[in-house]
């Protein structure tokens, strides 16, 4: 990459179940006008507007060119990007491009779900699938055979997933962003009710309603605009090949794994928990954070639940993993995975507020996960060196 | 407050035909098991990878599959199972277990699937089992879901 | 390989979705007037000085937050419009029939809509029309059940 690109602003909803009080363009709105007054930029001060979000998730298609007013995209260049569960982190990249490349100094991106819009059950998506071949269960049996596996190979309990999610629901009790803000005992985990087993409904992301837009600026700008740029150091897209279950089976690299080896690599990361200092990663299921985690090698293989034991991933702990209380207690599908880049750049800033973690975070990665088993991540810094 | 009352919703349903073209190796798969109730794949000429469910090129060496086939299964192993516990699930699938299979001849990690289970005591299911299909034995259309019924243990 | 063993299916993947839109604040009190009393709004941005119809809750152009709601009357002018002689499942009513883009007066802004009471020969750009309302009103756009010509 010829030039640098940074995060020069961060604006997100609140993210709940429903949100009857305002249109898609008014809640996109809502997050445009959060970071653009973190940037503390005008519209007019905007080059280039990038979108996304699940098509098909609400009914309304080609949202970019209906939501000009929602955006501020009105004569500006730009356009849509869509990968779905991925869609956020794409149109994080997306943008970080457009800015590197000389051609825009500023670069807003947004991102937006409405699950309240959609059928129940996610009608739509019961579509994302390979559409030829056969029976599916969708997210929900994936995430089971994730949890089923882990257990087997790892020794891991199901208590062990339960502390994982009391680990996130304290965290989202401290971001008041976040949407499933529940003060739960491990009592309630336990209790709640078995989807497909070991996949309870505590341990799967919500349906939510919410955007988040960022603002990224060229090299030569990003400073003038703010005294904290979050740059932008490498980003990389994995895609995997659809049609197995990969979720149960680990003798082949999967697409996390890929990504993580090239971005540590590129990058000069020899030991990750010491080089990075906070982790957003998009896991749609307390059971895929445990599997995540070792595949982006914050652990040693098998060693995940251990890691949330001993409080390693909590907020205080030496490696914070989704301070935000992360995709189980938030999940605007097109959306979450900006939000995963959002909050790791606010972490990075030192204003995440309550939520934000103990340790200096110099470094933090952000990923997102989607459809067949693809993976983006991205490397943020304070510095660029 | 009601929401109902407060902020008026418009409904807007969407109704879509979509048709959805196999192409000719996924065709010849269907035909095979429409017709002969048999289960076929073909091969990557490179690396001798069975392919399945077949199709036109080899994600490893990307490369133009061969046309030379193979019969898979009809026998299978029995990866992983689940009862569809979650309110309309099973009435979609028509089945209240659903497994996730690999035919005999195939690698495994990239050629399993799920299908229903077809069981008279689910408590006997174990991961590992021996399953076979269970073909449709009336009007066969072409399509893995509804052209096998299900899978069932193999006795004995 | 002869042909009929390359025979590639067609599979049928019916999809049906029952989506629900929020209107919002802006689109409720639209919505609303137009069913209870049969009044058309617009809203106003004042630094660009252009009425919306319909109204939004941000101007497009300038960004600001709009609140100036104006009452439009039910007559205006066709800036252009077209005779549809095919049916779709999705057309609004039966083949042929006429709609256009009616900009009402006090808007700035034209709205699509049908049609009605008038020779489908005998449509001009520029010609006077006004909203006939259903009797029995939804809260949506076809609420305004064409226009005629005055
Ligand atoms: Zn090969
Ligand atoms: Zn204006």
């Amino acid at each position: 990459m010829a030039g640098r690109a940074a995060i020069v602003g961060v604006g997100q909803t609140y993210h709940r179940s429903k949100r009857p009080d305002v249109n898609q363009i008014e809640m996109i709105n809502e997050a445009v006008r959060a970071a653009l007054e973190d940037a503390q930029l005008t519209p007019k001060e905007i080059d280039c507007v990038l979108f996304g979000n699940m098509e098909q998730a609400e009914g309304s298609y080609l949202m970019d060119c209906w939501a000009t007013e929602g955006t501020g995209a009105y004569l500006k260049e730009g356009c849509k990007v869509h990968t779905g569960g991925t869609t956020g982190a794409s149109v994080a990249e997306a943008a970080a491009h457009h800015a590197a490349s000389g051609l825009f100094d500023t670069v807003l991106a947004v991102t937006y779900e409405k699950q309240d819009e959609t059928p129940a059950g996610m009608g739509p998506l019961a579509l994302v699938q390979d559409y030829l071949w056969a029976i599916h269960t969708g997210a929900f049996g994936w995430f089971a055979r994730m949890g089923r596996k882990y257990m087997l190979e790892t020794g891991c309990q199901e208590e062990h997933a339960a502390i994982t999610r009391l680990k996130s629901d304290r965290c989202a009790c401290k971001n008041p962003h976040a949407h499933l803000r529940l003060n739960l005992t491990m009592q309630d985990v336990l209790n709640s009710r078995m989807l497909l087993y070991p996949l309870r409904l505590l341990y799967m992301c919500p349906t939510t309603a919410g955007a988040c837009a960022l603002v990224f600026a060229s090299e030569e700008r990003a400073p003038k605009i703010t005294k904290k740029p979050v740059w932008v150091k490498d980003w990389e897209t994995v895609h995997y090949e659809m049609v197995g279950y990969e979720a149960y089976f680990t003798s082949r690299m999967t697409s996390m794994e890929t990504a993580a080896n090239r971005i540590y690599h590129r990058n000069g990361i020899t030991n990750v928990r010491r080089d990075i200092q906070c982790a957003e990663i998009y896991e749609p299921s307390t059971w895929s954070e445990l599997q995540f985690s070792e595949w982006f090698h914050f652990c040693e293989k098998g060693e995940a639940w251990r890691m949330a034991e001993k409080g390693v991933s909590d907020l205080e702990g030496e490696f914070p993993i989704n301070p935000s209380g992360g995709v189980v207690c938030t999940n605007p599908i097109g959306c979450t995975a900006m939000v995963r880049v959002a909050e790791a750049a606010l972490q990075i800033r030192g204003d995440a507020g309550e939520h934000q973690v103990t340790r200096d975070v110099k470094r933090a990665v952000a990923t997102g996960f989607g459809g067949s088993f693809w993976t983006e991540m991205l490397l943020l810094q304070r510095s660029w060196d | 407050m009601t929401e109902k009352a407060e902020f008026m919703r418009l409904p807007a349903t969407v109704n879509l035909e979509y048709k959805y073209s196999t192409g000719r190796y996924l065709g010849r798969f269907y035909k095979e098991l429409r017709d002969n109730k048999r289960l076929v794949a073909n091969k990557c000429g490179k690396c001798g990878r069975v392919l399945f469910p077949p199709r036109i090129a080899c994600p490893d060496c990307m490369v133009r599959a061969s046309d030379e086939w193979v019969e898979v299964g009809p026998q299978a192993t029995l990866i992983f199972f689940y009862e569809l516990q979650i309110p309309g699930l099973a009435e979609r699938h028509a089945a209240n277990y659903l497994g996730v299979l690999a035919l005999d001849g195939t690698e495994a990690e990239l050629s399993c699937f799920e299908h229903r289970l077809m069981v008279d005591d689910p408590g006997k299911l174990r991961e590992g089992m021996r399953m076979e299909p269970v073909f449709n034995e009336e009007g066969r259309t072409g399509r893995i879901r509804d052209d096998i019924l299900g899978f069932k243990p193999i006795e004995g | 390989m002869k042909r009929e063993e390359t025979e590639a299916f067609v599979l049928a993947q019916p999809y049906s979705a029952p989506y629900e839109h929020a209107t919002g604040p802006v689109g409720t009190r639209f919505f609303t007037e137009l069913r209870d009393n049969q009044k058309i709004l617009g809203m106003k941005c004042s630094g660009c000085n252009i009425v919306y119809m319909p109204p939004r809750s941000t101007c497009p152009r300038c960004f600001a937050k709009l609140e100036e709601w104006v009452e439009l009357g039910d007559e205006g002018t066709l800036l252009t419009y077209t005779v549809v002689r095919y049916h779709e499942p999705t057309h609004p009513t039966d083949a042929p029939f006429a709609y256009g883009i009616i900009k009402l007066d006090g808007a700035d802004t034209g709205i699509g809509h049908l049609l009605g009471e008038v020779d489908l020969k005998n449509i001009s750009i520029g010609m006077r029309v006004k909203a006939v309302f259903k009797e029995e009103r939804e809260g949506n756009l076809l609420d305004i059940k064409y226009f005629k010509p005055i």
